[in-house]
C-alpha cells in the first residue's frame, strides 16, 4: 500500500488551490447573487478541461483522482464557475464510452440528471421525455449530457430553456428542452455516473472543509467574555466534529477515485459511500460554521450561508445520503 | 496512490496467513475464565516469539524483523481475521519496548527488550490515578530518593494486565516543587512488591486493576532517561499507543459489521429500509477508518508528517463501535438475553469504554481543535 498522493498530484493540488483562493468570491451584497468569475473560468477551462480524459482521446491524461484534487479546491473556495458542471458532464459521457472531444474545445457542457430517480447507478426511470429540469448553467450550455432509459446516455443540443430559481447563489439552473442528439448509447450511464458521483463527493468535501476553515478563522478573531470564542469547548468541539466528518469523507472520496481509476470491483460501493459521506459532512460542516458565526451567520452579506446553500444543493444531487446508504446496506444483507 | 498490496506485501501476507493457520492449531482452547483467557494469551505470545513474529517492526538485534509499519498492519489484519487472541505482551511490544528504544540507555535496551518478545516479562502501564485521568500530568504518586534509587508511594488505576505483569511503565513525581509537567519521572518498575487489586469492569471482565504502591523500591538503573523528563517520555508512549492501536481497531470494526449484517439477515429485518440504511452508513464509517489508517501509515513511510486523518481515527472508531453495538442491541430486542447473543451485550457495554480509554472523546476533540484547526487551548 502506498496510499499517498504523488509529488505531481501534490503539485497539481497546490496549483488548483492557488487558483481557487484567488477566485474566491467576496460575500455578495444584500439580495445579490454571485456572478461567474470569467477569469477563473478561462483558466480552468484552458488548463484543466483535459484532466481525467485519456490522452488517446485528446485529453491530458490523469484520472478521476487528479480531477478530484482540483474540484476539491474549487468547492473549498466556492469558485463561481460552470467548470465543475462541465467536468461532470464530460466525465459521464466519457465513462459511458462517448466522444468528448467537443468538450475539450470551446464548447461548454452541462449535466442533466433525472430527478424522478435521483438515486444514481440504478435503473433510470426517465423515458423519452426531452424536458430536463434543474439543469445547471442552462443558459450558457452548448450541449447537455443526460441519462435516459435504463442505463443510457445522450449528448444533445439545447433547443430552448427557461431559468429556474436557484438556492445556490453561484450556480444557476434552468429547465431545458433537449434538441438534436449528437451521440447516444444504451448502456454506460452507471459507469459514467460513478465518475460524476466521485467528483461531486470531492466538491462536497471541499465545501465542508472551506466552511470549517472560515469558522475557525472567525473563532480566533471574534472575542466575547474577554477571549476568542474558539477557546470555548462548546464552539471548538463543533468544528472538531465537523473536521472528523470531512476527513473521513475525504478518505472515502480518495479511495473511490482510486477504485474507479483502477477498475476495482469494489468501486461502486465505495462511490456510494463517498457521495453519502461527503454530502452529509458538507451539510454538517456548513451548519456548524453558520452556528459558530452567530448573528453574522444568518446575514446575506457574509460567507457562511454561501457554504450552506452549496452544501444543501449538493447533498441531493445524484441521490441523497440515505439513498446511497440504502443501496450499500442492501448489498450487505442480500 | 495505490491501495493494493505491493508484490512484497502480498508475498508477506501469504507467508503470514500460512504461519497463522498452522500456529493457531497449536493453541489450546481456553476455559471461559479470566485465568484461562490470560493463559491462552501467554501461550500465544510464546508461539509468536518462536515463529519470530512477536515484534515485526523491531530491529533484528532485539528480536524483530526490522520491517516498516505496514507489515504490522498486515499481520494484525490476518491475525484478527482468524480471531487470534491478543498476545500477552502487547503493551510491552507496542508501548514499553518502543519507548525504551527511543529514550533508554544501551544497557536498558539490552536488559529489557529481549524479555519482552519472549513474554518472560509481561508489561503493564502505571499512568492514570484516581485523581489524574485526562489531567494525567497532575499525578501524585511520589518517588522519594533513597541511597540507591527511590521508593514509590501512591496509587494507579485503570491498569490492564497488572495481575499478570512483571514490569510496569510507572510514572511518579520526583519533584513536587516546580511545574507539574517538570516533576515527573518514568520508571521501568518491577511489579514484585506492587499490590494488585482487580476492578470488575461493567462487562464482568476482570483484566482491569488498581495498583497500590507502598514503599515500592526502584533502583537507579530502572529510571528511564533523566529524572524530571518523564512527561516527555510519557508522550512518546502515548503517541505509540495512538498509532499502533489504529490497525487493530479497524479490523475489529469490520468483523463486527459483518456480524451485524448477518444478524439483520438472520432475524428477518433485511426489508427494513431504515435499519438497512443505517447498516450502509456504518459500512461507510468502517471503510473510512480503514482507509484513514492506511493513509496515515503510508504518510509516515513516505517520510511525510501524518495529516489530520491520523487525529480523527480514534474518535471515529469509538463512535462507530458504539453505534454498531447499539444497533445490534436494537435488532435483538428481548432476545438479547439468549446466551448466544451475550457477545453483543458485552460488546455494547465494553464499547462505552472506547470513548474514554486512550484519551477521552472530549480530549480528542480538543486536540483536533488545537492542533489541526489552530484554535486556542481551552485547558
Amino acid at each position: 500500500m502506498r496510499a499517498t498522493l504523488t509529488d505531481e498530484q501534490l503539485q497539481l493540488a497546490a496549483v488548483a488551490a492557488d487558483l481557487a483562493r484567488a477566485a474566491r468570491p467576496d460575500a455578495p451584497s444584500a439580495g445579490e447573487r454571485l456572478p461567474e468569475d470569467g477569469n477563473a473560468s478561462d483558466s480552468l477551462f484552458g488548463g484543466f478541461a483535459g484532466l481525467a480524459v485519456p490522452e488517446e482521446v485528446g485529453g491530458s491524461g490523469g484520472g478521476v483522482i487528479d480531477m478530484s484534487l482540483v474540484i476539491h479546491e474549487l468547492g473549498r473556495n466556492l469558485v463561481p464557475t460552470p467548470f465543475i458542471e462541465h467536468v461532470l458532464a464530460t466525465q459521464v459521457a466519457l465513462g459511458a464510452g462517448l466522444d468528448v472531444s467537443d468538450a475539450l474545445g470551446d464548447a461548454r457542457w452541462t449535466l442533466a440528471t433525472d430527478e424522478s430517480n435521483a438515486s444514481a447507478l440504478g435503473p433510470w426511470q426517465s423515458g423519452a421525455d426531452a424536458v430536463k429540469r434543474r439543469v445547471a448553467y442552462a443558459q450558457t450550455a452548448d450541449a447537455v449530457v443526460a441519462a435516459t432509459g435504463r442505463d443510457g446516455v445522450v449528448v444533445a443540443a439545447v433547443e430552448n430553456f427557461e431559468m429556474d430559481a436557484s438556492t445556490d447563489l453561484a450556480r444557476t439552473t434552468g429547465t431545458v428542452r433537449l434538441g438534436a442528439v449528437s451521440q447516444e448509447t444504451e448502456d454506460g450511464a452507471a459507469a459514467g455516473l460513478r465518475r460524476a458521483l466521485t467528483l461531486l463527493g470531492a466538491e462536497a468535501v471541499g465545501v465542508g472543509r472551506g466552511a470549517i476553515e472560515l469558522a475557525a478563522e472567525y473563532a480566533k478573531q471574534r472575542e466575547q467574555f474577554g477571549t476568542p470564542i474558539g477557546k470555548f469547548q462548546g464552539v471548538a468541539h463543533q468544528l472538531a466534529d465537523a473536521l472528523v466528518a470531512v476527513e473521513n469523507a475525504w478518505s472515502l472520496v480518495l479511495y473511490a477515485a482510486w477504485a474507479v481509476d483502477a477498475g476495482d470491483n469494489g468501486a461502486t460501493r465505495s462511490v456510494h459511500a463517498a457521495k453519502a459521506s461527503a454530502s452529509e459532512a458538507a451539510v454538517f460542516a456548513a451548519e456548524r460554521s453558520t452556528q459558530v458565526h452567530g448573528g453574522i451567520g444568518i446575514t446575506w452579506e457574509a460567507m457562511p450561508h454561501l457554504y450552506l446553500r452549496r452544501a444543501i444543493t449538493l447533498a441531493t444531487r445524484l441521490g441523497d445520503a440515505n439513498q446511497h446508504r440504502l443501496v450499500i446496506g442492501r448489498s450487505l444483507v442480500s | 496512490m495505490d491501495f493494493n498490496d505491493s508484490d512484497e506485501e502480498a508475498t508477506f501476507r501469504q507467508e503470514v496467513a500460512g504461519w497463522l493457520d498452522e500456529a493457531l492449531t497449536e493453541l489450546p482452547d481456553a476455559p471461559p475464565t479470566q485465568e484461562g483467557k490470560d493463559d491462552r494469551s501467554l501461550a500465544w505470545q510464546r508461539l509468536l516469539h518462536r515463529g519470530g513474529w512477536a515484534a515485526i517492526t523491531w530491529p533484528e538485534k532485539y528480536g524483530g524483523r526490522g520491517l516498516t509499519p505496514e507489515y504490522d498492519a498486515i499481520f494484525f489484519a490476518e491475525a484478527s481475521k482468524r480471531n487470534a487472541p491478543m498476545p500477552a505482551n502487547l503493551l510491552g511490544t507496542i508501548l514499553a519496548g518502543p519507548t525504551i528504544m527511543v529514550h533508554g540507555s544501551e544497557e536498558q535496551k539490552d536488559r529489557f527488550l529481549p524479555t519482552i518478545t519472549s513474554g518472560d516479562e509481561i508489561w503493564c502501564q502505571g499512568f492514570s490515578e484516581p485523581d489524574s485521568g485526562s489531567d494525567l500530568a497532575s499525578l501524585r504518586t511520589k518517588a522519594t530518593p533513597t541511597e540507591d534509587g527511590w521508593i514509590l508511594n501512591g496509587q494507579k488505576v485503570w491498569n490492564s494486565f497488572g495481575h499478570r505483569a512483571q514490569r510496569c511503565m510507572m510514572l511518579a513525581r520526583t519533584d513536587s516543587e516546580g511545574s507539574k509537567h517538570g516533576g515527573i519521572s518514568y520508571f521501568l518498575a518491577s511489579m514484585e512488591d506492587v499490590d494488585v487489586r482487580p476492578l470488575v469492569m461493567l462487562t464482568g471482565a476482570r483484566d482491569f486493576n488498581e495498583l497500590f504502591l507502598d514503599d515500592v523500591h526502584v533502583s537507579r538503573d530502572e529510571l528511564l532517561g533523566e529524572e524530571g523528563n518523564g512527561w516527555r517520555y510519557a508522550l512518546t508512549t502515548l503517541a505509540f499507543e495512538r498509532s499502533s492501536l489504529a490497525f487493530n481497531l479497524q479490523v475489529e470494526a469490520h468483523h463486527h459489521l459483518a456480524q451485524l449484517a448477518k444478524l439483520i439477515r438472520d432475524r428477518g429485518r433485511a426489508d427494513d429500509p431504515a435499519l438497512v440504511t443505517e447498516l450502509g452508513r456504518l459500512w461507510g464509517q468502517v471503510e473510512a477508518l480503514r482507509i484513514s489508517t492506511i493513509r496515515a501509515v503510508s504518510a509516515v513511510m513516505a517520510g511525510r508528517a501524518p495529516g489530520p486523518e491520523s487525529s480523527t481515527a480514534k474518535l471515529t472508531w469509538a463512535l462507530t463501535m458504539q453505534d454498531l453495538a447499539r444497533v445490534a442491541i436494537q435488532v435483538l430486542g428481548p432476545d438479547l438475553e439468549l446466551p448466544e447473543h451475550e457477545v453483543w451485550r458485552t460488546l455494547y457495554l465494553r464499547a462505552r469504554g472506547k470513548s474514554v480509554e486512550g484519551g477521552t472523546d472530549e480530549i480528542q476533540r480538543s486536540i483536533i481543535a488545537e492542533k489541526v484547526l489552530g484554535l486556542p487551548r481551552s485547558r
